[in-house]
């Protein structure tokens, strides 16, 4: 039957909209009749709930003698006539021929019913407004939140948190500047609602939704909710810049578009244009970029010639100016004329602005030169640091040059000092200098003591805080990680003191949990130095049953294992591991339901959905950019996992969130991706993952549910699938 | 450092042997092999059988016959898809004919609360718990559909020659079997 707006949609129907298997028409009717109908509601409600649900049923478990009894059943010449399970159905033939038939009246039908132009509802989706929608800064902001369908369900109130931005913050985002700004109270007509004042300082804040014990957090499937303050009926030059920085290393395309909305908006101003040409060359190559690197240095000279004449500048393009300067005075091309150049604007930068980064960062690299002078650089870069502190952005490369020095000339005390000073501002300074001072057997005693107070300090004591995105249960895994590091340094620092068993102690403790063959290769070592060879090896034997580990290094440990526990204990410690490998990585995975709407096209211009794609096996999904530089430099990883993954039978779904075209088959084949490509085109795969950047990896387990998301390198891929397909 | 001593660092990559057999080495391994493929697909077979059969001790009468009739059934196995889902499809016409038999136990699956998940203030009106239950108490025909559409993903086209019935007697099964299941999670009086 064909679905009409006017009428309720039954459950099998509402299923097939969930599931992505209406016609897109159908799909369409259905949608709006959703967003009009509280009934319909209540069952898509049901069936979101339902899916979710069903994920979490339980699992039974094998008897355990139930493979021993097929073995011996066997063995007696025991047999079962399983054949006719071969047997296919042709009964219903001319039925399937008969629904086929159906089916496609119903797609002409509905296509033919459909109205031009109709917007696809989304009542699983989110919303926000905020009022005024154009704020200034210190302006009182109204937020109106309406939950998707079955998120905050039977929530009275939920936490409005945010990322507020200064002018000078630096590029990227940190999770210390996440705060609390709102209780948000669900209002008569079930939104909720509240306001928060933009503190003085802020230029731009980025806002997510959480419940009240912070385990459920709407991020806006990964974007964020944005607000940038405005002068008049232009956003700030300062807020459309901080977007730009809290972009970088989120979405370099939503960046870089930031950065051109910069330049139309601010034309006379001179750093938009050195940004345009920084990401031009970031996402289009430099080949690519230099037709537009022209157009856009000749206005960027025509706008430095016409700051010579300006009195004072600002302090972005006092910045830009000096090292657009210095970087043409370095290049081999460069004349006397532009050795002039970068004298002038030197001295002016020193005279307008002697606390730049710039200034800190071109003494310290004139300072890096003088390699053969380290006492006269320490001294040197003593008084710079003392006339330029604190040092943010670029200019913290100034630390780099006396912490060589110091380590040139072994001087302990002055890599203290110069440690100390470089992570003043880092949130974790305390931990990172208490494993710095462990380290060294001058302040060894009081890294230990450090350390020890840390092994189970809270996390701001670690100095972590909660990311934005982050739900309560995913930052305690974090501080875990971190305080299993801590307790690795302070056992292998115990045991270079000559405290041996508490310094196994700790490491025991350090490595119980969590997967790291980085950290059990720490551990190894250290239980070699105390002369544990036994324990040395059933922890090598964690690090070989790790899929990334190298058939060499593997063969290696494992001759090591054999020779000092024997070949039986040696196959039971590499037994033991694979069970530990996948009872630790799983421990790691945070199970989620998909909503199951995502759906794009294969190569062969099929429409395809999760569940088409990945079967009822572990499958990896990775979103991947033409346009992205990190997503261009990962193929050659990209592929050499997949192949691997692809050969034992796991889906590798590589997905780009354009259509094909010519361009980017060029790409593909150019840069030798191998994996085959899928078409997000209605970005409803973006959606479902909340992938906001490239490259991004996301492992599916045999159940459909998404188990692990934000992969930090590719080859994590093979850990967490093969722990996957032990589960 | 004698154990790190020896690790090479640049060594070239290992070739993948995947850890779940395939339909050659069980034709080819006897016991072991069979063991294997075991280890590789049964818990998750087990699941799938418990759930169209609502019985855990049915659902091991059926994975003892899919593992002891393997080898020979190989003969069958013609290479052309992908082994998992071969022996799933089979397993499921095994288990459907358990459910025609008078052999099945209809020893219902039980189904606890554990007692740290539902504490706390947020428990919801219903949850996998009850779900189970319901599932287990749906009459044969519709849970079949239901848990190889909902719960396994398979398509009514797929359903329809798992359980020799049509497409769309799939589909008004399932619609009855999503009422049924939606009746007593919501409407439990």
């Amino acid at each position: 039957m064909i679905f009409q707006r006017s009428m309720h949609a039954n459950l099998e129907t509402i299923a097939s909209f969930v599931s992505s298997e209406l016609p897109e028409s159908e799909r369409s009717q259905v949608a709006a009749h959703i967003r009009e109908c509280t009934e319909c509601q209540d069952a898509l409600r049901f069936i979101h709930r339902l899916d979710a649900e069903s994920v979490l049923l339980p699992n039974p478990v094998l008897r355990a003698d139930h493979l021993k009894g097929i073995i011996a059943a066997r063995a007696r010449g025991e047999s079962a006539d399983i054949a006719p399970a071969l047997k296919t159905s042709g009964r219903h033939s001319w039925r399937t021929l008969a629904a086929a038939a159906a089916v496609l009246v119903v797609i002409s039908f509905a296509s033919y019913l459909r109205r031009p132009g109709e917007l696809l509802a989304d009542p699983s989706r989110s919303t926000m407004e905020l009022t005024p929608a154009k704020p200034m800064m210190g302006e009182s902001v109204h937020v109106r939140y309406q939950p998707a369908i079955g998120l905050f369900d039977g929530a009275d109130s939920l936490i409005l948190r945010a990322v507020l931005r200064k002018p000078r913050y630096p590029m990227y985002i940190g999770a210390r500047q996440v705060a609390p700004v709102a209780v948000l109270r669900r209002a008569g007509d079930g939104r909720f609602g509240g306001d928060f004042v933009l503190p003085d300082s802020t230029v731009y804040a980025m806002l997510a939704v959480e419940s009240a014990d912070a385990q459920r957090v709407d991020d806006n499937e990964g974007r964020l909710w944005e607000l940038l303050t405005y002068e008049g009926a232009r956003p700030s030059y300062d807020a459309v810049r901080q977007r730009v920085h809290a972009m970088m290393g989120r979405n370099w395309e939503a960046a870089a578009a930031s950065a051109r909305q910069l330049g139309d908006l601010y034309p006379d101003r001179v750093e938009p244009w050195a940004l345009r040409e920084f990401f031009d060359r970031a996402l289009l190559g430099s080949s690519a970029a230099d037709a537009r690197a022209r157009v856009y240095a000749q206005r960027r000279d025509s706008l430095i010639r016409s700051a010579k004449s300006s009195p004072r500048l600002s302090y972005e393009d006092a910045g830009t100016i000096f090292f657009s300067a210095w970087m043409r005075a370095r290049d081999t091309t460069a004349t006397a004329a532009d050795s002039a150049e970068l004298v002038y604007w030197w001295t002016r930068l020193l005279r307008e602005y002697p606390k730049h980064d710039q200034v800190a960062q071109r003494l310290a690299l004139e300072l890096g030169r003088m390699k053969d002078s380290p006492r006269v650089v320490l001294d040197s870069v003593d008084r710079l640091y003392r006339g330029l502190a604190p040092i943010h952005g670029p200019g913290r490369n100034l630390f780099q040059v006396p912490l060589e020095a110091a380590s040139k000339v072994r001087n302990d005390s002055l890599q203290r000092v110069w440690t100390e000073r470089s992570l003043a501002e880092s949130p974790d300074s305390a931990r990172r200098v208490a494993e710095f001072l462990a380290m060294r057997p001058r302040f060894r005693h009081e890294g230990i003591s450090r350390l020890g107070e840390l092994a189970d300090a809270d996390a701001r004591a670690l100095g972590l805080e909660r990311g934005i995105s982050q739900n309560r249960s995913e930052f305690a895994l974090t501080v875990d990680d971190v305080r299993r590091r801590v307790k690795v340094a302070m056992g292998r620092a115990l045991i270079a003191d000559g405290e041996v068993a508490a310094g196994i102690t700790a490491l025991r403790a350090g490595s119980a949990d969590g997967w790291d063959p980085r950290l059990f290769r720490d551990v190894a070592a250290a239980y070699v130095s105390a002369g544990d060879s036994a324990a040395a090896s059933r922890t090598g034997a964690l690090i070989v049953v790790d899929p990334r580990t190298t058939k060499a290094t593997a063969d290696s440990i494992s001759r090591d294992g054999r020779r000092r526990l024997g070949d039986r204990r040696w196959a039971d410690a590499v037994a033991s591991a694979r069970v530990a490998m996948t009872r630790r990585v799983l421990a790691q995975s945070m199970p989620r339901p998909l909503r199951g709407e995502a759906r794009v096209t294969d190569a062969a211009g099929v429409m395809r959905t999760v569940k088409s794609l990945a079967g009822r096996r572990p499958a990896v999904i990775i979103f991947w950019s033409r346009f992205c530089g990190f997503a261009l430099d990962a193929v050659p990883e990209i592929n050499d996992v997949a192949k691997r993954l692809s050969q034992a039978g796991t889906p590798v779904i590589l997905v780009v969130d354009e259509p094909r075209s010519a361009a980017l088959d060029l790409v593909v084949t150019e840069r030798g991706l191998n994996v085959p490509v899928h078409y997000d085109v209605d970005g409803s795969f973006r959606r479902e993952f909340s992938a906001f950047g490239t490259p991004a990896y996301y492992v599916l387990d045999s159940n459909g549910r998404l188990r692990f998301r934000y992969v930090d390198e590719v080859a994590e891929l093979l850990v967490q699938v093969t722990a996957l397909r032990g589960e | 450092m004698a154990g790190e001593a020896e690790v090479v660092l640049a060594a070239p990559r290992k070739p993948y042997s995947p850890d779940a057999p395939g339909a050659l080495d069980i034709g080819l391994g006897g016991a072991d092999a069979v063991a294997a493929a075991y280890h590789a697909y049964a818990p998750r077979l087990l699941r799938l059988c418990v759930r169209l059969l609502g019985s855990v001790e049915d659902a091991e009468d059926v994975l003892h016959d899919v593992f002891l009739g393997l080898p020979e059934l190989l003969d069958r196995y013609e290479e052309r898809g992908n082994f998992e889902a071969w022996l799933r499809a089979v397993t499921v016409r095994i288990a459907q004919g358990r459910l025609r038999t008078s052999r099945r136990r209809k020893v219902v699956v039980k189904h606890e609360h554990n007692v740290e998940e539902v504490a706390g203030p947020a428990r919801s009106p219903w949850d996998a718990m009850d779900l189970a239950t319901a599932i287990d108490a749906m009459p044969d025909a519709l849970r079949s559909v239901f848990v190889l559409k909902q719960l396994e993903g398979y398509s009514h086209e797929e359903i329809a020659t798992l359980l020799g019935i049509s497409p769309g007697a799939s589909r008004v099964r399932l619609l009855r079997g999503l009422v049924h299941l939606r009746q007593r999670l919501e409407c439990p009086s």
